[in-house]
């Protein structure tokens, strides 16, 4: 007896390793409690992404539209974990039907091992979706390698965010109470010494704060593209940091730095500047053209505006897209595009995302439906707007030039050892 | 004879099956991936690019040494671990003595140390970032409005001096509690007989805690050591919440750059090489340690 109850044990402790991971439902497997013959479209995103892309309002009128189908929502904490799903994909299998990803060249990790479809060649989405419906810079900057592997669904570009009632006091407005938009760099400094206020050596109204933080790189190419005209040297591939324009930007941010008119809390905390200027104490953000739509909430929609950054009416600025990608393992791919084509390119996602979190829709005619005027501000940047360079060694470009970006601005390297120490990071890199 | 050895056998089979699924998980969890890691520091691999690793011996150690990044994470991680050490078993130590020897409200005092225990680092350097904010922060505005000393408020994570001296406090502040427990049962297991024979001897005050409580420490110092050096070595979580290795690339250290090359530029390979210089790191500190301290007590 004892005998039998040691095997027992034994047995009992060696299985227990064998049911250690969590099995997957198999895909278009019946939910409990649902009918006969439904299918399930499993949707994947990040909780900010769930909420500013109204994915839940989304899943429920297409459940509604097709009561056969049920769509799940699958959060995910960050990037990381999309990274791991191409573990899944490269066994054939997936959690998710498509994923919503944070910049379209977040999907060049899937592309070398052919993992995603190419919605263009493989899914035929233009074939009953008119591509011209599209802003053209979007579905641009969503192509890699010359195919549509994303479905872009909102867009961002680099602006300057912008407290009016403090441009008020300032002075910085014109005959109709408009604030002035800044012409170049050094009037944006000019503006930004008038706007900054110090009582008893504290700072109680910041100038102006740039995102120079793990966005850095939205912010930088978006002021090359904007003052420069081009991101890129004479090879067309090579990005160009050594130029007049940039190396005078260089200069007055440094200046702005030194002087504390330009904030230095966002080398720490990427969220800090979006959460002073909400909190009512920054007069200028430099960073997605989001946030005013954001600090409405707090300050109060008639004391927030949004402007382009200098140079980027005639020139553009760099934008970004959030998008869509489906594994080539998901055997729903099909029901995939019609919830992209249906809902997430549908009225009520992209002019919700634009009037509550300023999030830019793809959708050439959602802008007549923007409540805020202001964004007639940003119309030129956003249709000249440009995409990143979709290189390789994109990640260790962009954490490079955070280093040496920071490193200049902080110890005040010289803008000659900063902009060769970035032309040759650049040469570094495999492209 | 014959069935002595049966049941000796027998006796064995069992331990071995009740071993085994322990054996199982270790080998599964610690000494493949060790030793599929030391494939991959000898293979050129990207995640994303490639399909397999491919050997190209010991290239990537031969890189490290010509990679200004990875130099520069290796001066700021053993610059950051010697203070680190040093301040950690000091202080530690300085406040086991304190609760060793205080007899009134030790129950307090405990509890005020082993709480960062429980807090997760994670958290604790988001709440020590908020503190740390140079114009919203709780420590500026008590240097400036409630003490008046505005001059000593500064952009503690901002500037790369203070960078790094922040993040030094916030390390200790999480490590302080557990190097102090032990230390203070290493100081609950000297035999109450030693003590009172140093009380006997005249030996009071600073001298019995020179010449005879510290010798006594000896063991507690090999184990609080090679702690110690391990937590200063692999200190990550600290400057990847709090300045996320900046200002630039002043509080890069070499966890996270191996982070950086393995989870952000998928570079598996030149990852793997550096986690193992880390480790060989680790290891050659850990035994100086308990060499120095085995040294010690022969004498």
């Amino acid at each position: 007896m004892k005998r039998f109850f040691c095997a027992l044990l034994a047995s009992a402790l060696v299985l227990s390793l064998t049911s250690c991971g969590k099995t997957e439902p198999a895909a278009g497997s019946q939910p409990a409690g649902s009918g006969s013959g439904s299918k399930v479209l499993r949707v994947g995103g990040e909780s900010w992404q769930v909420t500013k892309i109204f994915l839940e309002d989304a899943a429920k009128a297409f459940m509604k539209d097709h009561p056969d189908v049920k769509v799940e929502i699958q959060t995910y904490a960050d990037p990381t974990v999309v990274s791991n799903y191409s573990i899944n994909w490269m066994k054939g299998e997936t959690p998710v039907d498509l994923v919503m990803i944070d910049g379209a060249s977040f999907a060049e990790q899937f592309i070398g091992k052919d993992l995603i479809y190419d919605f263009d060649k493989d899914l035929n989405f233009f074939s009953n979706f008119d591509k011209s419906k599209f802003v053209p810079s979007a579905i641009e900057m969503s192509r890699l390698h010359d195919k549509q592997y994303v479905i872009p669904v909102i867009s961002e570009i680099t602006a300057i965010n912008i407290n009016t009632k403090m441009f008020k006091e300032a002075g910085l407005v014109d005959k109709e109470g408009k604030p002035l938009a800044p012409k170049d760099w050094e009037e944006f400094y000019e503006f930004a010494k008038k706007l900054h206020k110090v009582k008893d050596g504290k700072v109680v109204q910041q100038g102006a704060t740039i995102q120079w933080g793990k966005d850095i790189h939205g912010t930088v190419l978006g002021v090359l593209q904007a003052s420069h005209k081009t991101l890129y040297q004479d090879d067309g591939i090579s990005v160009g940091f050594d130029n007049p324009e940039f190396r005078e930007i260089l200069s007055i941010w440094q200046k702005g730095v030194k002087e504390g008119v330009f904030s230095q809390e966002t080398f720490a905390d990427y969220d800090s500047g979006r959460n002073s200027y909400k909190a009512g104490k920054v007069a200028m953000l430099v960073e997605s053209g989001s946030r005013w739509i954001e600090a409405g909430q707090t300050l109060g929609k008639d004391n927030v505006s949004v402007l382009p950054i200098p140079g980027a009416d005639q020139n553009g600025s760099v934008g970004y897209v959030n998008g869509v990608i489906v594994p080539k393992c998901s055997p729903n791919a099909e029901l995939a595009v019609q919830f992209i084509q249906e809902q997430l390119l549908g009225e009520h996602v992209q002019t919700s995302t634009l009037n509550q979190y300023g999030k830019l829709p793809v959708i050439n005619e959602y802008y007549a439906m923007a409540e805020a005027p202001d964004w007639k501000n940003l119309k030129n940047s956003i249709d000249k707007s440009v995409t990143y360079p979709v290189y390789k060694d994109l990640a260790k470009f962009i954490k490079d030039l955070q280093s040496i970006l920071q490193n200049s601005l902080s110890k005040g390297t010289s803008v000659d050892t900063t902009v060769q120490q970035l032309q040759d990071m650049v040469k570094s890199l495999n492209k | 004879m014959k069935k002595t050895w049966t049941r000796s056998r027998q006796k064995s089979v069992w331990g071995v099956l009740f071993v085994l699924p322990c054996f199982l998980i270790i080998f599964l969890f610690v000494i493949y991936p060790l030793f599929y890691t030391g494939y991959l520091s000898l293979s050129d691999y990207n995640f994303i690019y490639d399909r397999a690793p491919k050997f190209t011996g010991f290239s990537n150690y031969a890189k490290m040494f010509l990679d200004s990044d990875f130099v520069h994470a290796m001066k700021t991680t053993l610059f950051f671990a010697v203070f680190d050490f040093s301040l950690l078993m000091v202080i530690s130590l300085a406040i086991a003595l304190l609760l060793f020897f205080c007899k009134r409200g030790t129950w307090l005092f405990r509890t005020a140390v082993f709480m960062p225990i429980v807090v997760p680092a994670s958290l604790a350097c988001i709440v020590f970032s908020w503190i740390f904010s140079e114009n919203f922060g709780l420590l500026n505005y008590f240097l400036g409005t409630a003490l008046h000393l505005p001059a000593l408020a500064r952009p503690w994570l901002t500037q790369p001096g203070s960078a790094m001296s922040s993040i030094l406090v916030v390390n200790l502040w999480c490590n302080i509690g557990f190097e102090t427990i032990l230390f203070l049962s290493g100081l609950q297991s000297i035999s109450g007989d030693v003590l009172e024979a140093a009380d006997m001897d005249g030996a009071v005050g600073w001298k019995k805690l020179v010449y005879v409580i510290l010798p006594n420490l000896k063991e507690t110092y090999v184990v609080a050591g090679i702690w110690a050096i391990i937590a200063a070595l692999k200190v990550f979580v600290e400057p990847m919440v709090m300045t996320n290795g900046g200002p630039g690339n002043a509080t890069l250290v070499l966890y996270m750059y191996i982070y950086n090359n393995a989870f952000l530029y998928f570079n598996m390979g030149y990852a793997s090489a550096i986690a193992f210089v880390l480790s060989g790191m680790i290891l050659f500190f850990s035994l100086l340690n308990m060499k120095l301290n085995s040294e010690e007590a022969e004498r």
